[in-house]
């Protein structure tokens, strides 16, 4: 649902016939369509992955990334926002790709996933882990341990310093807003 | 000048409920979050019953339905004379109401908003009964109750202005004089008599959200990133006709409405609220002929109503709230404490 929701926001940018489609890694998996006219270094702008939640965590363990949730919502004009602006920045997919393992969820989805023993849907998913907000990125270790998570349409810009300010440890030591003043 | 002759205990009771009608638009207005760029959703703020000028109107969470229920509790706590100075009810007085709302909502699309409200109220009144120009009216009544449906109200909103981090709505409702009059029984009475229509503009701003730790290094840590709103809302209602003299000599004729709030969200599921409600309004007497003549005298308040609410799932959630009048810097009004239960589901 969400990528017909992609295909339908660039398709009316006249940059669906730019898309990529990539790999799949399960027959759940879905894939991030990105247009191939993205901002800054084009050598950087490798197509990410986007992956159920279960595959992805997998993934993230036995890659020792960070796990990086969006959670969001056909309808939600904000998200789509962030689709076409942030998430085509051709750095903010150089800081995905390398640190990153990153996990899309539709609130409403009914795409069912595994959640520790249980088969449960996305859309319950959200609410187990009260995620009932969006667009809403919440974080996790490689083992699955949440970190935080932030509320809210991310500029490129602001979505580089969160990347960075997971991937590099900072969120032990201190706040985001001071991450932000010392970059 | 004030016309006291003409106003008998049979009349007293509209103006009390025009004047409640048209500040509870206000008084129950929102707590919870704004459908801006830091988080749509969050239904929160539809969980109160007043008007849609409330910060309902921006919370659309992506579903066409919301369906409200509420109960209110009321119980008058005093009154302000012409000249500002506060009294309380007299002793061994009651003055008390209670009041169950159904609201349903519908939204057409991200935009637009119509709604319904039903109210059903309950009066109990022992010793005392509504006066003339807000104030209490002593008698030897023993207590008595009564009630029926109350004014329907009918809301719509319309959102623009969008921006990342504020919003406006502007909002309409109308009052049906739907509710009971009852001149000989006061505690019957649940309605104005008087048709009534109000507007406003409602503007929301909401900063950008804190990153989250989940799991906090100190106190600072977590309060610095907790999310607040803040909402400032603007109405002014005015009564579409007068009703007949001899059944209500005066009624309030417009009232304007100033509401602040502040909420914030504490933990994913609770939210604090905070708001200050103002009111100045217009009461109107007599019927302008010799035997009646017309008057005229401003009333206002203030009320602070401080709230919790705490969401279930993420279209459903239950709020409580008090509201208290301020007794101080008003005038020819009456003055409450109230509590609010209300719990509201979305859907599609």
């Amino acid at each position: 649902m969400f990528a017909k929701f992609c295909m339908d926001s660039l398709g009316r940018l006249g940059l669906s016939a730019l898309f990529v489609l990539t790999p799949i890694l399960s027959p759940e998996a879905s894939t991030m369509l990105l247009p191939l006219r993205i901002q800054g270094n084009a050598l950087a702008a490798t197509p990410v992955q986007t992956l159920p939640y279960d595959v992805g965590l997998a993934k993230a363990k036995a890659e020792g990334k960070w796990v990086m949730i969006k959670f969001e919502r056909e309808d939600c004009l904000y998200c789509g926002q962030m689709t076409r602006e942030t998430q085509t920045n051709a750095t903010t997919l150089q800081l995905l790709n390398k640190n990153f393992v990153w996990v899309q969820v539709d609130q409403k989805g009914q795409r069912k996933v595994k959640y520790g023993k249980q088969q449960i849907t996305e859309a319950e998913l959200s609410q187990r882990l009260k995620a009932w907000n969006y667009p809403y990125l919440l974080f996790l270790k490689p083992d699955g341990t949440p970190i935080g998570g932030l509320l809210g349409y991310q500029s490129p810009e602001n979505m580089q310093h969160l990347l960075r300010y997971i991937a590099s440890g900072a969120y032990e030591t201190m706040r985001f807003e001071q991450f932000k003043q010392r970059q | 000048m004030r016309t006291y002759g003409l106003i008998a205990q049979r009349c007293v009771v509209r103006p009390l409920a025009a004047a409640t009608i048209a500040f509870s638009a206000l008084i129950l207005t929102p707590s919870a979050r704004a459908c801006l760029s830091c988080g749509c959703g969050g239904s929160g703020s539809s969980a109160d019953l007043g008007a849609i000028g409330g910060a309902s109107s921006l919370f659309t969470s992506g579903q066409h339905w919301l369906i409200q229920t509420g109960a209110t509790y009321r119980q008058v706590t005093g009154a302000f004379n012409e000249r500002g100075t506060w009294n309380p009810t007299p002793t061994d007085s009651l003055m008390q109401s209670y009041q169950g709302v159904l609201g349903v909502n519908y939204f057409p699309d991200q935009q637009w908003t119509v709604g319904l409200q039903v109210p059903f109220q309950a009066n109990g009144l022992a010793g005392a009964s509504w006066g003339s120009f807000g104030s209490i009216a002593p008698n030897d009544l023993p207590l008595q109750y009564g009630g029926g449906i109350g004014d329907l109200q009918l809301q719509g909103a319309y959102k623009f202005g969008e921006t990342l981090t504020t919003g406006w709505a502007a909002w309409s409702s109308l009052s049906l004089p739907i509710g009971r009059i009852d001149t000989a029984r006061p505690a019957n009475t649940t309605g104005s008599g008087v048709a009534a229509l109000a507007g406003g503009l409602l503007g929301v701003y909401k900063p950008s959200a804190s990153f989250q730790s989940s799991v906090p290094r100190d106190f600072w840590d977590w309060w610095n990133t907790r999310n607040a709103e803040y909402l400032f809302n603007l109405g002014y209602s005015q009564a579409l006709n007068t009703p007949p003299s001899q059944a209500s000599p005066f009624f309030q004729g417009q009232s304007l409405m100033a509401q602040l709030q502040a909420n914030l969200s504490l933990f994913p599921q609770w939210t604090l609220g905070l708001g200050l409600n103002g009111q100045i309004g217009l009461w109107s007497a007599g019927s302008g002929s010799d035997e009646s003549p017309s008057s005229l005298q401003w009333s206002s308040r203030w009320r602070v109503v401080p709230s919790v609410q705490y969401e279930l799932s993420m279209t459903q959630g239950v709020r409580l709230a008090t509201g208290v009048d301020l007794p101080l810097l008003g005038s020819n009004s009456l003055t409450d404490v109230s509590a609010h239960l209300v719990y509201y589901q979305f859907f599609e």
